[in-house]
C-alpha cells in the first residue's frame, strides 16, 4: 500500500485521538499527567472541526466559542461527524502552547511557544535553542499523550469502557462524564 | 511563518538513513552547494530556490557554519518568486499590438505575432518585478533523527524533501498517527493495531 493510501486508511486514529483527548479534557477540568511527564493542563482553545465520513458530498462543521464544553461541535459528535481539527491551550509549570492539530498527520498548525524574552540581535543562538527547546517540548508532550491514547486504543477495555463512557458525555455532557469515567493516567 | 516568528506551523518527519561518518564536512560542501542564488535584477528568471542562515534570510553563505548548532543543524528554504500580473501584461500587450499595428499600417496581428508581443513584454516587465520572498524553515535535531519543517503546504513540502536528499542525500518520512503508532509499540502489540478498525461515538439511539 502506498503512503497516501496508508495515511488516509489510518486517518480514523488521529480523529479518534482528538476525540479522546477533548474528551479527556473536559472529564477531569483539563488537567491529565501523562505517563513519564509532568501534570499538565490542556483545553479546547475555542475551535473545532468537524466533518462527515465519506469521500463526496462531505459536510464540515466549524465550531468556535468561548464555551469550552462546545455543544454545537457535541451535536455534530452525535450524528457521527468527525473531529478532523482541534485548538488546544496547553499550560505546563508557568508555560503556555496554543496550537491546532489536524486529525490526517497531527501536524501543527498556528503553533504559538510561550513568549521567548531573547534579542534576535544580540544573542541569536540563545533565542534559537529556546524556540527550538519550546518547540520540541510542545511535540513531545502530544506525543506522549498520543501514545497514551495507542495503548488504551489497543486495549480491551478501549471498547467496553472508554467508548461507552465518550458516548455518555457526548450525549449528557462533561459532569456526568467526569462522575463515569475513571482517571486514564 | 517560521520558527522564530510567534506563531508557526509545521510538519514532522523521521530521518531514515544514518549520518555518514564524515557528515560535518560533506554537509558543509553540499548546503553551500545547494545555498539560495539571488535572481540577477537583468535575468528573466522566475523563481529561485535554496538554502539560506535560519537566522538571517539575507545570509547564503555561510562563511561560519552557522547552520551546526548543538545537536541541531538548522536552515531555512528561501524560495523567491518573481511574478508580472495578468492585468498589467495585458495592458502592456494591448499597447505594444496597437504601437506595432501603426507602424505597419495594419489593422490585425496574426496570433504568431501576438505571441511574440506578449513575450517580449513579459521579459521587459519580469525584469522590473521586485522577487516575492518566502522562507520555511528546518530544525534537524541529529541525535533523535526528528526533523521539524515550518510549512503543512504539501507542495512546499515536496520542494523541502526534494532539497533535503539532494543536499544531505538521506530519506525523509513524514510522521503521521500510524507510523507514530507503530513506532512506539512491541510486536505483539502491533498486531492488535492493525487489527483495530474505526469507532462509532454515536450514543445509542442518536440520529446518524
Amino acid at each position: 500500500m502506498d503512503m497516501v493510501s496508508l495515511v488516509q486508511e489510518k486517518r480514523f486514529l488521529g480523529r479518534e485521538f482528538l476525540t479522546w483527548l477533548w474528551f479527556q479534557s473536559d472529564s477531569h477540568m483539563g488537567v491529565i499527567t501523562p505517563e513519564g511527564s509532568q501534570t499538565l493542563e490542556i483545553w479546547i482553545d475555542n475551535k473545532i472541526t468537524l466533518e462527515s465520513d465519506g469521500q463526496e458530498n462531505v459536510e464540515k462543521v466549524i465550531c468556535h466559542g468561548e464555551n469550552s464544553e462546545m455543544l454545537e461541535a457535541r451535536e455534530a459528535l452525535s450524528q457521527g461527524k468527525k473531529v478532523t481539527q482541534a485548538s488546544f491551550k496547553l499550560c505546563m509549570k508557568d508555560s503556555e502552547w496554543h496550537f491546532t492539530l489536524d486529525d490526517c498527520w497531527l501536524n501543527f498548525r498556528g503553533c504559538k511557544t510561550p513568549k521567548v524574552m531573547l534579542d534576535k540581535k544580540e544573542d541569536p543562538d540563545g533565542l534559537f535553542f529556546e524556540k527550538a527547546f519550546l518547540l520540541q517540548e510542545v511535540v513531545r508532550i502530544v506525543e506522549q499523550l498520543f501514545f497514551q491514547f495507542v495503548k488504551i486504543r489497543i486495549s480491551p477495555e478501549w471498547m467496553t469502557e472508554h467508548v461507552p463512557a465518550i458516548r455518555n458525555w457526548i450525549q449528557t455532557g462533561g459532569a456526568s462524564a467526569e462522575s463515569e469515567e475513571k482517571p486514564p493516567f | 511563518m517560521g520558527f522564530i516568528s510567534s506563531s508557526s506551523s509545521f510538519t514532522r518527519y523521521w530521518v531514515k538513513d544514518h549520518l555518514p561518518a564524515d557528515y560535518r564536512q560533506q554537509y558543509i560542501e553540499e548546503i553551500r552547494r545547494y545555498a539560495f542564488r539571488e535572481i540577477e535584477e537583468d535575468s528573466d528568471i522566475e523563481r529561485s530556490s535554496g538554502w539560506v542562515n535560519i537566522m538571517n534570510v539575507m545570509d547564503n553563505e555561510f562563511l561560519g557554519e552557522e547552520f551546526f548548532k548543538g545537536e541541531f543543524v538548522a536552515l531555512s528554504l528561501r524560495i523567491d518568486t518573481r511574478r508580472v500580473p495578468s492585468q498589467i501584461l495585458k495592458n502592456f500587450c494591448r499597447k505594444a499590438e496597437d504601437e506595432r499595428k501603426s507602424a505597419m499600417a495594419r489593422d490585425f496581428l496574426s496570433k504568431a505575432e501576438r505571441k511574440d508581443i506578449q513575450d517580449m513584454v513579459k521579459l521587459v516587465l519580469l525584469k522590473r518585478a521586485m522577487p516575492n520572498t518566502r522562507t520555511f524553515d528546518m530544525i534537524w535535531d541529529i541525535k533523535s533523527n526528528q526533523l521539524l519543517f515550518s510549512s503543512t503546504n504539501e507542495s512546499i513540502c515536496l520542494e523541502f524533501l526534494e532539497l533535503y536528499k539532494k543536499t544531505f542525500g538521506l530519506n525523509l518520512e513524514q510522521i503521521f498517527p500510524y507510523n507514530m503508532a507503530q513506532n512506539i509499540l512491541a510486536d505483539g502489540q502491533k498486531a492488535r493495531l492493525e487489527q483495530i478498525s474505526p469507532a462509532s461515538f454515536v450514543p445509542a439511539g442518536a440520529g446518524k
